[in-house]
This record gives C-alpha cells, sequence and structure tokens, in this order.
C-alpha cells in the first residue's frame, strides 16, 4: 500500500462518516420531535413543549414521589413531573434554562437528594445524558452547563451521533409504540417493599461539591429573577440514615434567596411504613398519592406564613 | 491516560505524525541515525506517560530499570556462557540471582501486598496472643508495577540463564521496560522479541499503519460496545448479588466472563495497534480463549504473555514435568497459585489461582484429549470449559471468598429474587454486542476468509470500519472507564 492510497481511502472513510454523523444527529432531532411516548418524547417535551404553572425537579425520587394529579386537584392549576433517573441539579438546572426561554411558570419544586444534588462526585457525565441533545441549539446556559461538567463535551458534541449514544434505540422505539408510562411526567411505582429486602441507606460521601453548590445557588437565583417561587423538598425514605440531609452550607444557600427547605426524610407517617414504599429509597404509588398531598398542604402553609410576613 | 479516554484519542494522532516526521527526515528507508531517533523520541513518549498518569512513580521505574540492567550486565558471561565455572563461583552466582529477584519484587511486595501480609500477620499474631500494632499503607499502587516488573524480571532471568546477552545500551533498555503501548497493561514482551525491534531501523510503513488502525477500532469496541456494556449488568448483579435469582446470579456472572474479556483484550490490542503503528509487533495476547475446549487450552489462548512468562520463569525452572507425573500436578497447581497472587493480595484472586490449577491437573491426570473429533463433542467441551471458567471468575471479580460463596450458593440452589438487572434496550445492546463478537470469534476460528475487516473488497472493509466506529459512537459506553488489568 502507498501513502497516496492510504490517504485516499482515510479521506472517503472520512467524508462518509461524517455524511453518516450528520444525517443521525439531524434525523435523531427530527424523531425526539416526533416521539408519542417514553423518555425521548418526556426530554424534548420538557425542554421544548411544557407550558405547565408548576414544575417539578429531581432525580427517580421526584419522578416517582409527587403525583401531578393531586396537585392540580389540589391547586386547580397544570403541573409536570419532569423528576429524572439518575439526575440531579445539573440536569434541573439546564431544564429550567431552556424552560425560562420559553415561559416562567409559577412554581417549581425540588425534590433534593445528596447524592445527585450536593455532594462530591469524580465524574458528571450521568447527568448530560439528554442534555447533550439540545446542546448547541440556542440554550446558551444549557451549553455552559455541559462544559463546566466536562470541558470535552465541547469537541465530542460536534458528531451527532455521539449526542444519542445509548439513546438512539429508544428515539427509535418511541417512535414506533406508544406505551403511556406516564401522567405528565409522572411515573408511578406499583408494588410493596418487603421488609426484608430493606437495604441500609448511606452515602458514598459526605463531601460537598463546589460545582453542583453552585449550581444550586444559581437554579436559586434564576427562580428569583424570573418570579418562580421555589420550594426545596426532601422526601421520605423507608428508614432512617445518618447522613445529614440539608448540610448547613446548602441551608445557608437556599436562605439567601429566601427559601426554607421542608424536610420530610424523617417524617413519622412514612417511617417505617412499608406500604408506602417500592424499595428502600422510593414511594410506591400509594405512598406517592399521600405524599404529594401532604406536600401541596405544607407549601400551602409556608406560603400562608409568607404572605402573613410580607403583609407586616 | 488511558486508551479509551478521549484525551489519548486526540493525543495519539499527533504523537505518531511527530514519529512518522521524525522518521521521514532523517532517512525515508529507515537506517541507524532515523532509529535513534526514533527511540529517543520514543522513549521520552513512554516517560511522559508514565509521567503524566504518576509523577512520583517515575523514580521508581527509572530505579528499577537501572537495577535489571546492572543485574544484567553482572550476569552476562559473554556469547559461550561459562559452563565449566567452579562451583564456588556459581554458588555465588545463585546468591546474587536470589539478590536480584528479591530487589525487583521488593516494590511489587510493597506496594501490591504489604497491607495483605500485615493483616495476615496481624490476624496471626492476635490468634498467638500477642498484642502487636504497624502502620498500614496508604500508597497507591504503581501504574503497570505487575507488568514492568515481569517484563524486566524476565530479562534478569533470560541474561542469568544464558539465553539471551545483556543489553548494552542503556537506552535501548530503558525503552525495553517503558514502552509505552505495553506499560499498563503488558501485554509483557520477552527481551528476544522486543529488543531486537528497538535495536531494527523501522522504516514507515502503511501497512503496519493500517493493520494497527485495525487493530486499535476493533480494540476500543471491545472495550466500549461490549466489555462495557456488559460491566453496567455485572457491577449491578455483583454489587447486590443477595437481592438477585440464582438465575440472574448465573447471568450476572457470564457478564462478567465477557466483560473482563473484552476488557483485557480489547485494551491488549489497542497496545498490539498503537505498537504495530509505531513499526513493533507484540505478542498477540488473545486467541478467542472461550472457544477452548480444555482449561489447558484456555490458558494457552488466554493473557498468553503472562501464560508465557509464568511457563518459562515458574513451571519449568521448578521442573515443569521433567520430574514426574506426581511432581508435574504440584508444579503446575504453583504456578497457577503464583499467578493468582500475581493478580492480587486478596485470597479470592488464590482460590481462583488454586482452581485453574486443579482443573488442568485433573486434565492432566485423566488424560482429556486437546481437542476431540466431531462437532457435538466439541461444542459441549467448549460449553464445559466456559462454565468452569466462568465459575472460577466469580472468586476473581467478588471483594471477599463470603461473598463469592454466597453468590455461588445462590446459583447452585436456584434462589428466588425480584429484581431484573437490566431494561429491554439495555438487553438489546447486551444481545447485539454479544453476537456481533461471537461471529466474529467463529469466522476466525473456522472460516478465516470470511473476515469483513481484513476483505479483500475496499468497500467492504469501508463499510466495516464505518459501521465499527458508528457501533461505538452510538452504542458504545463512552466514559473512559477504567480497564479491570490497569489495577493489576
Amino acid at each position: 500500500m502507498t501513502a497516496r492510497r492510504f490517504l485516499k481511502m482515510l479521506l472517503i472513510m472520512a467524508l462518509a462518516a461524517l455524511a453518516i454523523d450528520l444525517l443521525i444527529g439531524f434525523g435523531a432531532y427530527r424523531l425526539m420531535g416526533t416521539a408519542r411516548s417514553g423518555d425521548s418524547q418526556r426530554a424534548y417535551h420538557i425542554n421544548k413543549r411544557t407550558e405547565a404553572d408548576v414544575l417539578i425537579f429531581g432525580s427517580s425520587r421526584a419522578l416517582h414521589h409527587y403525583d401531578p394529579a393531586v396537585l392540580e386537584k389540589h391547586w386547580g392549576t397544570t403541573v409536570y413531573n419532569a423528576g429524572n433517573d439518575g439526575c440531579g441539579i445539573l440536569l434541573n438546572y439546564m431544564q429550567l434554562s431552556s424552560i425560562l426561554q420559553r415561559y416562567t411558570p409559577k412554581t417549581v419544586i425540588m425534590d433534593l437528594y445528596g447524592p445527585y444534588d450536593f455532594l462530591r462526585e469524580a465524574d458528571y457525565s450521568r447527568y448530560l445524558g439528554w442534555a447533550r441533545i439540545f446542546y448547541g441549539k440556542g440554550c446558551e446556559a444549557l451549553d455552559s452547563v455541559i462544559d463546566d461538567a466536562d470541558p470535552t463535551e465541547r469537541f465530542k458534541n460536534l458528531s451527532g451521533a455521539y449526542r444519542y449514544n445509548y439513546r438512539i434505540v429508544q428515539v427509535i422505539f418511541d417512535n414506533i409504540a406508544s406505551r403511556t408510562t406516564d401522567y405528565h411526567g409522572y411515573r408511578g411505582e406499583e408494588g410493596e417493599l418487603d421488609p426484608k429486602a430493606a437495604t441500609d441507606l448511606t452515602w458514598p460521601s459526605t463531601e460537598l461539591d463546589p460545582l453542583k453548590l453552585e449550581y444550586l445557588r444559581r437554579l436559586a437565583e434564576r427562580c428569583r429573577e424570573r418570579g418562580v417561587k421555589l420550594y426545596v423538598v426532601v422526601s421520605p425514605y423507608y428508614s432512617t440514615f445518618p447522613s445529614e440531609q440539608i448540610p448547613e452550607r446548602v441551608r445557608s444557600i437556599l436562605a439567601t434567596y429566601g427559601v426554607e427547605p421542608i424536610d420530610m426524610s424523617r417524617d413519622p407517617r412514612f417511617l417505617g411504613q412499608h406500604r408506602y414504599f417500592y424499595d428502600t429509597n422510593h414511594l410506591n404509588s400509594r405512598g406517592a398519592c399521600l405524599f404529594t398531598g401532604i406536600v401541596a398542604e405544607k407549601i400551602d402553609s409556608l406560603q400562608k406564613t409568607e404572605n402573613q410576613r410580607d403583609k407586616k | 491516560m488511558l486508551f479509551n479516554s478521549f484525551a489519548f484519542l486526540c493525543v495519539i494522532p499527533v504523537v505518531l505524525f511527530v514519529y512518522y516526521l521524525a522518521i521521514h527526515a532523517c532517512s525515508p528507508k529507515g537506517n541507524r541515525l532515523t532509529n535513534r531517533v526514533a527511540n529517543a523520541l520514543l522513549l521520552g513518549i513512554s516517560y511522559a506517560f508514565f509521567f503524566y498518569n504518576q509523577p512520583a512513580y517515575t523514580l521508581l521505574l527509572f530505579a528499577l530499570t537501572l537495577l535489571t540492567y546492572l543485574f544484567g550486565r553482572l550476569f552476562d558471561r559473554g556469547e559461550k556462557g561459562d559452563s565449566r565455572a567452579p562451583q564456588s563461583a556459581k554458588r555465588k552466582r545463585g546468591g546474587l540471582i536470589t539478590l536480584a529477584v528479591l530487589l525487583v519484587i521488593l516494590p511489587l511486595l510493597f506496594f501490591k501486598y504489604y497491607n495483605f501480609l500485615l493483616d495476615l500477620s496481624l490476624d496471626l499474631f492476635s490468634a498467638m496472643g500477642i498484642d502487636w500494632h504497624a502502620p498500614r499503607s496508604s500508597w497507591i499502587v504503581p501504574l503497570g508495577i505487575s507488568f514492568f516488573t515481569f517484563q524486566a524480571l524476565g530479562y534478569v532471568w533470560d541474561v542469568y540463564y544464558d539465553r539471551i546477552r545483556a543489553e548494552r545500551n542503556f537506552a535501548d533498555y530503558m525503552l525495553f521496560v517503558a514502552f509505552f503501548p505495553q506499560i499498563a497493561s503488558g501485554p509483557i514482551s520477552k527481551a528476544q522479541d522486543l529488543l531486537p525491534q528497538i535495536k531494527k531501523p523501522r522504516p514507515l510503513s502503511w501497512p503496519d499503519i493500517t493493520a494497527g488502525m485495525k487493530l486499535l477500532l476493533w480494540g476500543y469496541f471491545l472495550k466500549a460496545v461490549f466489555a462495557d456494556r456488559m460491566a453496567i449488568t455485572a457491577d449491578i448483579v455483583f454489587g447486590a448479588w443477595e437481592h438477585y435469582s440464582g438465575f440472574y446470579c448465573f447471568i450476572g456472572s457470564i457478564m462478567y466472563s465477557l466483560q473482563i474479556y473484552g476488557d483485557f483484550a480489547g485494551y491488549s490490542l489497542m497496545a498490539i495497534g498503537v505498537a504495530r503503528m509505531l513499526g513493533f509487533r507484540l505478542i498477540n495476547n488473545f486467541q478467542r480463549p472461550y472457544l477452548s475446549a480444555s482449561v489447558s487450552e484456555f490458558w494457552r489462548r488466554w493473557h498468553i504473555s503472562l501464560s508465557t512468562w509464568l511457563r518459562d520463569y515458574v513451571y519449568i525452572p521448578l521442573g515443569g514435568n521433567r520430574k514426574g507425573r506426581g511432581r508435574s500436578y504440584v508444579n503446575l497447581f504453583v504456578t497457577f497459585l503464583v499467578s493468582g497472587i500475581w493478580h492480587g493480595a486478596n485470597l479470592t484472586f488464590i482460590v481462583w489461582g488454586a482452581l485453574h490449577g486443579i482443573f488442568q491437573s485433573i486434565e492432566k491426570f485423566f488424560k482429556v484429549p486437546k481437542r476431540p473429533d466431531g462437532r457435538l463433542l466439541l461444542t459441549l467441551r467448549i460449553i464445559i470449559t466456559f462454565l468452569l471458567v466462568n465459575f472460577a471468575w466469580i472468586f476473581f471479580r467478588m471483594p471477599r471468598l463470603s461473598d463469592a460463596l454466597g453468590m455461588l450458593r445462590r446459583i447452585f440452589t436456584c434462589a428466588p429474587g425480584a429484581s431484573v438487572p437490566f431494561s429491554r434496550v439495555s438487553l438489546l445492546f447486551i444481545t447485539l454486542a454479544i453476537l456481533t463478537v461471537l461471529i466474529k470469534e467463529i469466522a476466525e476460528e473456522w472460516a478465516p476468509g470470511y473476515s469483513l475487516i481484513n476483505h479483500r473488497r475496499p468497500a467492504v472493509r469501508i463499510i466495516t470500519y464505518i459501521a465499527l466506529i458508528f457501533a461505538i459512537l452510538l452504542c458504545g459506553v463512552l466514559d473512559s472507564s477504567n480497564f479491570i488489568y490497569v489495577n493489576f
């Protein structure tokens, strides 16, 4: 093989790969917009379509714990549950930034979970999943979070195919089959926890993560700037564990923006009540229904106190 | 800097470009000057690579290199050797090689086994009623210490046994020990294979570059699409085996068997590929091991460079099979025990090594034929071998013996459990990855002419390369996860 032949082959391959990559990037984004159900439809809806007055952010604990039907009935308004499995503050901030470009919701409820929202991690790539798809599509705040989380992402995202890593099959499936698995984003868990299968709850570290804290601060700041009422809630666990649910530093950040967290992690109505849990970390739909009602009332009472304070 | 990291993918084209430019600038056809420049460049890159990963240990690498180089010079007896040397000189030489081995393996013992030996001693003293305390080591194990120590030790032994002459050029010897494609996880090269290649001019070769790129691409596929996808399920099951049914524990163990193969074979192919692009041919470390029809054959196909090393420097010096059948079983058992200990300071590795020693001793005892006649019998033997190897991997993967036994109990008692350790999408990716690798391995084993990656038509080859690239981009786990063997 000569140098000329080698370079010719390499060039042909590079051009073909480039064309296919562009095609995948373009085609998959179109498919995201036409997805009828599933995670792709959900991700696209949250970023590009939702106009709900009340938004719920957080991890799987948000996704499975807050039933919009209960809140809609209680407040008579539209609610969307934007919680995501295994996701935390970085994704929440990106989602909120993307949404704020289109409209201003009235209320944001954020479910706080230490490992994803304020505890230190070496790698943030898990939080970038669905957000990568919207990189470079007009939301500067979203782009900057991805760049902050991993500076190499700006180069990796030049590839259209890379953005759909692991998700391409899901995007295609969500266009073929219409499976209604959620109500306004909420996915209830069915089944009851077997108390014998309950695991000990421990967090991998107690060290705070400066980047996550910064985005928690920015999220609170953006909410205040745009007049969005922010409520931070720690939802119940099946059992207690020694880790501090809301460290002092987190409390003080939230306090700066007038946010008083609602800590229900040790609420006696849920503690040890296996009929309300699907596993040690997650409520089942029965537990979620009860919990959402309690949260609505707690928010009402907080609002009442704030209103009285404002009047004074 | 790992082979599957984004940084490596950015740096390697620059390294290759500079290397080719240096070769071409000195002399396109290659001569001694070109070789010296190329080697100096490679040595600089190799030390920079090591320094980038673990700056503090660069000195250790250099010290070990210098030590083995000096011992090599000391043991060198010239072209003919000196078999008629007096008994006292032989005894002195014997004492010196013992000293050399001890000094060379001392860092390995300290970094890898200190805490393990300390814990064992403390348990022993405590059982004897003696209250004794010693500080634990919190030092990080140097990158690739097991690999470069064995490579350098093999060189010293080869010179001692007069298999090769000692290397006189220290810079060439430094490159032999620190060669960057292989320093982190092998393959462990022998001096007689690698040193002559370092000395020989390596002119720019387009076929070598193409072959290297193919190996790199397939290695990356094995790591990102195959191994790391299996790893997700394996990690879930091994991390909480108590909650999974016997069936899923078994599936999880198979996932780990596939993961470790894809991970290590992928790494080796990438190392061999990078070396090939630089004009070197490293030992092929894997030869479709899961298509072996016996555990003995498995070890001729799995981690070939370590198996060869253990055969040449442990099994044969112990007497091999020259001292009777009974002794050969003991030697085999001891060799695999050493292999287990080499992998890590944990009883689980020792049990894993012992199991492989036992399996092979049984095969030897019953004189199991190498490859049976008949497809059905061959298929059956391949499945049985895989299951035995898979059984042993459970000990290798688990942090404690009790966990391994617990998981095995669940498998053998078909224990119930509710959870499913993968989603439907993951299952699809896993199935596709397994099918791709299986078809390629079967084709290579029994129908090598059907290889798509080496097809005679350029169009088929290009389509295959592009398909692999997009399989990596769309289906691969692209988080630059660590390689399992980097920990050893």
